[in-house]
């Protein structure tokens, strides 16, 4: 019986660490590409581990010509209004609904949802003249309104899923004691709804970190790039710069990463309450 | 006015209109203000925009030829549509990208989930190392994934031919064939964690007793996989491939940086198409009319996922 159980267990982590192997693959490409110089990359067959480690493509990412440095300004810029927008107005709404009864509510639930399933692109054509007729063309202010009309959902979806899970009693007890609603929200809800609305603002900022499809049809002004658009300056006329591409990709990253690692926990349980039991 | 002043018996018999309008705003009392900036925020950014380009994909107009104006044109860019064998095969494609992408993306993160149910030792570490494609922003993936793809010098490339599978390198963005299944892989690479995580929450859901009575009863585990895990697991996973077939149809931030539709137009999905129509041809009629199609699908799918969702949530 032990003899078959190890054996099982043998066979699980063989399964697992053959799936790691190959989602994993091409992590080690970018990490392994991110510390070889450039004349080294053009080689037949490919090397598997650099014959010199240089941390000289991050080094020309950040402060060479390439003004990557203004790109993670720019991105972070403009996540960090999204994710504040999306959780203001999101939670708010997400109170409001989770906390009251009323006709519209359904309603309103399903177009949050709703929302999760657009594509930007069926708003670009006309987001593209509205901002151009209000002269936002090339400005932070496009990219962040388009990008929390669809955030906002998001993060009201994610906010109610939460709520929804924090007992009313407390906030009646409160009201009770003469609290009025507002400031039991203040002292009741807001600390107990911290770690929901920390989730919901690191998805809505990863998300903007994210995005492509707005900055691209909105920014032509390539000081304004964030990081996706500002990748491509590493791209020659007739050269690719593989090296500083992937030196730049895990510069992008590394944010994203820590910020989803402090959340895994909290992000989880909300995705399965928020997303999935509506 | 002065004259019909009410006597203060009345007034608490009967509130003014002004008091009922209060209470109806009131926080205490009523959602309105908590749920009026998000509304209005929506209402002027998603609402609007929406409506737009419905009266976009009625008209003429094509943005780098002013001289032909805009002109209404009712329903002539929904006919060019459907007649179009551009967007025909578009639709095409984006149905077999769709269904192969999320057959990858469920298979593999079930059979993940699968594998990390029960604790053991070293699950963590899986389940961390797992979730890295997902912390990957997509547009820094797909550009791992062309460098790794790369025609002459990807590792893809030097692992097949080290492994004596190939012989010489394959442009795998290059043909269409390959390229059509190659970003079909990446964006499963890029969809896998999440179907893995929402599927493990879900398997956690599954009372332990159920497998306990299962054990007592003698099932074999390939029993109670069918008649224990599946059954229970049935509503998660099809919200949770309902709901990535929707997003795999959306996907533009995969294909765009690896083939940008290409090669002649293989991998051009409906969504990759109307931002080519819209900001290669700049022809915003015909972009807006195959945006309000992309819309009406979509609204379909949500309405019937909604649907589901409040029959089995």
């Amino acid at each position: 019986m032990t003899a078959r159980r190890n054996l099982a267990l043998a066979a699980k982590h063989l399964a697992l660490i053959a799936l790691l192997v190959v989602m994993l693959f091409p992590v080690y490409v970018m990490l392994k590409t991110s510390v070889t110089a450039f004349d080294q990359l053009f080689g037949w067959p490919p090397s598997w581990w650099p014959k010199a480690w240089s941390l000289a493509n991050y080094r020309d990412v950040l402060v060479g010509g390439y003004h990557f440095g203004r790109a993670y300004l720019n991105s972070t810029i403009i996540a960090l209004t999204t994710a504040a927008l999306s959780i203001v107005f999101g939670f708010l709404a997400a109170y409001g609904l989770s906390r009251f009864r009323f006709r519209a509510r359904q309603s309103l639930l399903f177009v949050a949802l709703a929302t999760q399933m657009f594509s930007p692109v069926v708003l670009i054509v006309s987001f593209y003249r509205i901002m151009r007729g209000y002269h936002l063309l090339n400005t932070y202010a496009a990219v962040i309104l388009a990008e929390s009309a669809l955030a906002i959902p998001i993060a009201l979806w994610l906010l109610h899923g939460y709520l929804e899970s924090i007992p009313v009693d407390l906030e009646e007890a409160a009201m009770i004691d003469g609290c009025s609603r507002l400031s039991s929200l203040r002292h009741v809800i807001l600390p107990l709804a911290a770690p929901g609305i920390a989730m919901a603002g690191i998805y809505t900022f990863i998300y903007a970190w994210n995005a492509l499809i707005f900055p691209l049809v909105f920014l032509s002004q390539s000081q304004l790039y964030p990081i996706p658009l500002a990748m491509s300056r590493f791209v020659g006329q007739n050269v690719v710069y593989w090296n500083l591409l992937m030196a730049g990709g895990i510069l992008a990253t590394v944010p994203v990463a820590l910020l989803f690692s402090a959340i895994q926990g909290v992000f989880v349980r909300g995705i399965t309450a928020g997303a999935l039991k509506g | 006015m002065t004259t019909e002043r009410t006597p203060a018996r009345s007034l608490s018999r009967r509130p003014s209109r002004w008091a009922v309008v209060r209470r109806a705003l009131h926080p205490d009392h009523s959602p309105v203000l908590y749920l009026l900036p998000a509304v209005l925020f929506l209402l002027l950014f998603l609402a609007y925009p929406i409506l737009k380009v419905l009266v976009e994909s009625l008209y003429a107009d094509i943005l780098i030829r002013p001289d032909l104006g805009r002109t209404f044109a009712g329903l002539r860019n929904y006919g060019r549509l459907f007649t179009d064998p551009g967007v025909l095969r578009a639709l095409r494609i984006t149905v077999l990208w769709t269904l192969t992408s999320v057959a990858g993306k469920t298979l593999v993160g079930f059979a993940a989930a699968l594998l990390l149910q029960h604790p053991f030792r070293g699950r963590r570490i899986y389940m961390t190392l797992l979730m890295i494609p997902w912390v990957t922003p997509v547009v820094v993936a797909a550009i791992a994934w062309r460098w790794v793809l790369d025609g002459q010098f990807g590792q893809l490339n030097g692992l097949l031919s080290a492994l004596g599978i190939i012989h010489q390198p394959v442009s795998w963005l290059g043909q269409q064939g390959t390229a059509f299944v190659a970003t079909a892989v990446v964006d499963m690479w890029v969809g896998i964690p999440f179907m893995a995580m929402v599927l493990m929450a879900g398997l956690q859901a599954v009372p332990n007793e159920l497998y306990e009575a299962g054990r007592i009863d003698g099932a074999t585990s390939t029993q109670m996989f069918s008649f224990i895990t599946l059954p229970m697991i049935r509503p998660i996973l099809l919200v949770a491939t309902l709901l990535s077939s929707v997003w795999t149809f959306n996907s533009f931030q995969v294909i765009w940086p690896l083939t940008r539709g290409g090669p002649a137009g293989a991998t051009t999905t409906l969504v990759v198409r109307t931002f080519t129509t819209a900001f290669g041809s700049f022809d915003f009629g015909l972009a807006g009319a195959l945006a309000t199609f992309v819309f009406v699908l979509l609204m379909a799918v949500s309405y019937g996922y909604w649907r589901l969702l409040q029959r089995t949530g």
